[in-house]
């Protein structure tokens, strides 16, 4: 594989998934899950965000096509300020903070981000007192506020790594909500490194931790700056898994997760272009597409963190 | 897919501390109808039971036979599409017990394909883990899947249809199921031979949890987590009503499952057209009462027949197979007695 790499550098590579991502895209509004499919937020979202990565102008083909995503989002967005799954689905509303990122990285969305928000601000996980489970079968607090995926349910690391992405770029990252959301992210640690979905523990065992969701969550404790132990385990389990990880979702969360604390492995470029090679030829490429172009563009951290 | 439930309401605790400390499998909202309904009587079903003592035996050849001793074969399937669905968890490649084995996922797809089935397609919507690529690979199932040329369909992704909630065992009116159900003709739960530290056991039924789209329920399926897990299998099952079950019993799962038990050398594969009966015989072969299991109980006259009298055990005998799973401490009163 190195050698075909050594024929084929990071432009052409990212100039080709842009052009494929173009290709996967439904006239006037956005990106499915898959081509065909209906249009949805979030690959519309990461879709679009990639897009703006590397050179880009207003007038070329992206420009238009990021443009008219950002439109499609607001004419679903629902009236209570919430942005659901796609325009047929309209709840959950776990796309609202994709949306946010999107308006918040091409601007002009003023009003719509606000509503966006103060829906966002609302969405609270379920809890329950700890008092609940005396034998502590489940090892994280779960008194503690984060985001669902669905109202009326408990919080979980990846909505609540977005929410918190997109009220920081909002300007609220001293919002109550914001730091309680970071005590989520931090209490549902691993012990042994990293995240996953968002249980660390039940029945007193530690449970395994994922690419994807450790990198989301480090990108979400980034903007404090504050690297402590914890940070460091999750960027060795990181450091020590990602070498052998080609999907596409895990290796660019996992590796955004890296950039946002300077660490970025010598051989991460290599990674990219072999997962690309995998993905290119599929039906569901775009959101994969999307977040190998997001993790190769050094610039793309400002979409998540500011 | 299977669940980490991490929260749980004061109706979800008062539900697992009911079926663990009463030693009783009642659940919830279960209880008092289960207490008028266990009539079954009018139900009768077979499964058929198979030695395989590793994933390198002619596993196509035991399918094949143990569907013909039910009375299934070419004219089942010829001409249809027939939709797999395993068993992801998790990607994990150091503990291959906690997902259905690939080689079981190829050997039912070979007798469907040798049978003239129009379509093979292998379907799941894992709950533990959004990126269905690193669970497929870290499974062992993508490779395998891309090597015998097997469309994959990921249900947490997939485009749903929203259909009324007709047995209403949750309060949930609706339940929104993937286009994918819709299209397939045959469908085929594939699950692992696994206890679960909630649920009892994890089977057919519980193992389509994983047919219900993660956009929509969230990961893990959290939505239906709140609404009840027993009630929710039983919701679920009425309105996808698989048509045949395989269970992956070569290495199963024992103690703390459905994700971080230790591998249980069974050596067992497990299948029938209805999902209570496979799921009640299955329980018996890990010596589990399936009438403390509060889904099955409530499954029985409803979905099919849980009692040993009503379902006839084809291939291996009950008694020349059963073999004790290790429950965790909290389960063992309840589900043994």
């Amino acid at each position: 594989m190195a050698s075909v790499r050594d024929d084929r550098g990071d432009a052409e590579w990212t100039a080709d998934a842009r052009s494929i991502l173009l290709r996967h895209r439904t006239p006037s509004t956005g990106w499915g899950y898959r081509t065909g499919a209906a249009p949805c937020v979030e690959p519309t979202v990461l879709a679009s965000l990639a897009l703006r990565t590397g050179e880009h102008h207003a007038s070329d083909p992206a420009g238009t096509a990021v443009r008219q995503a950002a439109d499609w989002l607001t004419a679903i967005q629902q009236t209570d300020g919430s942005v659901g799954v796609s325009q047929r689905l309209r709840t959950p509303g776990w796309g609202t903070p994709y949306a946010l990122l999107l308006w918040k990285a091409l601007g002009g969305f003023v009003a719509e981000q606000r509503r966006a928000s103060t829906w966002l601000l609302e969405l609270k996980g379920e809890t329950t007192p700890l008092s609940a489970d005396p034998e502590r079968v489940v090892g994280h607090d779960t008194t503690l506020v984060g985001w669902p995926w669905v109202a009326e349910t408990h919080s979980w690391i990846e909505p609540t790594a977005l929410a918190i992405l997109a009220l920081r770029r909002e300007g609220m990252a001293r919002h109550a909500r914001v730091v309680e959301g970071l005590r989520v992210i931090r209490d549902r640690a691993i012990v042994t490194g990293g995240w996953n979905c968002g249980n660390k523990a039940v029945y007193g065992r530690a449970l395994r931790p994922q690419p994807g969701p450790t990198g989301l969550a480090l990108l979400s404790l980034a903007a404090d700056r504050d690297r402590t132990e914890l940070v460091d385990r999750a960027i060795s389990y990181l450091r020590s898994h990602l070498p052998d990880v080609r999907a596409a979702e895990s290796l660019g969360w996992g590796l955004l997760g890296l950039r946002a604390w300077g660490e970025w492995p010598e051989e991460a470029n290599r990674w990219l272009f072999e997962s690309f090679t995998q993905v290119a030829g599929r039906s569901d490429a775009a959101p994969r597409l999307a977040l190998l172009l997001l993790a190769a563009d050094a610039q793309s951290l400002e979409f998540f963190n500011g | 897919m299977d669940e980490q439930l991490a929260t749980r309401r004061s109706s979800d605790v008062k539900r697992r501390s009911f079926l663990v400390g009463a030693g009783a499998v009642v659940a919830g909202g279960l209880g008092a109808k289960l207490l008028n309904d266990r009539d079954e009587r009018s139900l009768r079903s077979q499964v058929f039971v198979a030695r395989a003592q590793s994933y390198t035996e002619n596993l196509t050849d035991i399918i094949e036979r143990g569907l013909k001793e039910l009375g299934l074969g070419r004219t089942w399937v010829a001409g249809k599409s027939v939709l797999l669905k395993p068993n992801l968890v998790e990607p994990t490649r150091e503990a291959p017990q906690v997902n259905t084995h690939p080689a079981v996922v190829l050997a039912a797809a070979e007798v469907f394909r040798k049978w003239d089935a129009r379509e093979v397609l292998v379907a799941e919507g894992q709950g533990h883990c959004r990126d269905t690529d690193w669970v497929l690979d870290q499974s062992g199932l993508g490779p395998a899947l891309q090597d015998s040329k097997l469309d994959f369909v990921d249900l947490n992704h997939e485009d749903v249809v929203i259909v009324p909630n007709s047995m209403r065992f949750t309060k949930l009116r609706q339940l929104a199921l993937p286009e994918a159900l819709r299209r397939a003709d045959v469908i085929v739960s594939m699950p692992k031979l696994k206890t679960h530290h909630w649920a009892g056991v994890t089977l057919s039924m519980k193992n389509l949890f994983g047919v219900m789209p993660g956009v929509y329920y969230g990961w893990p399926k959290n939505v239906l987590h709140h609404a009840g897990i027993a009630e929710s299998i039983l919701d679920i099952n009425a309105a996808v009503r698989p048509h045949l079950a395989i269970i992956d019993g070569i290495v199963g799962m024992e103690g703390d499952g459905p994700i971080m038990g230790t591998p249980k050398a069974a050596g067992l594969l497990i299948m029938g057209t209805n999902a209570p009966a496979v799921d009640a015989t299955g329980a018996r072969l890990m010596g589990i009462d399936p009438w403390r299991i509060s889904y099955l109980a409530a499954a029985s006259g409803r979905l099919g027949p849980i009692a040993e009298r009503h379902i006839e055990q084809r291939g291996e005998t009950l008694k020349s197979t059963v073999q004790p799973f290790t429950l965790i401490d909290a389960l063992q009163a309840a589900l043994r007695g």
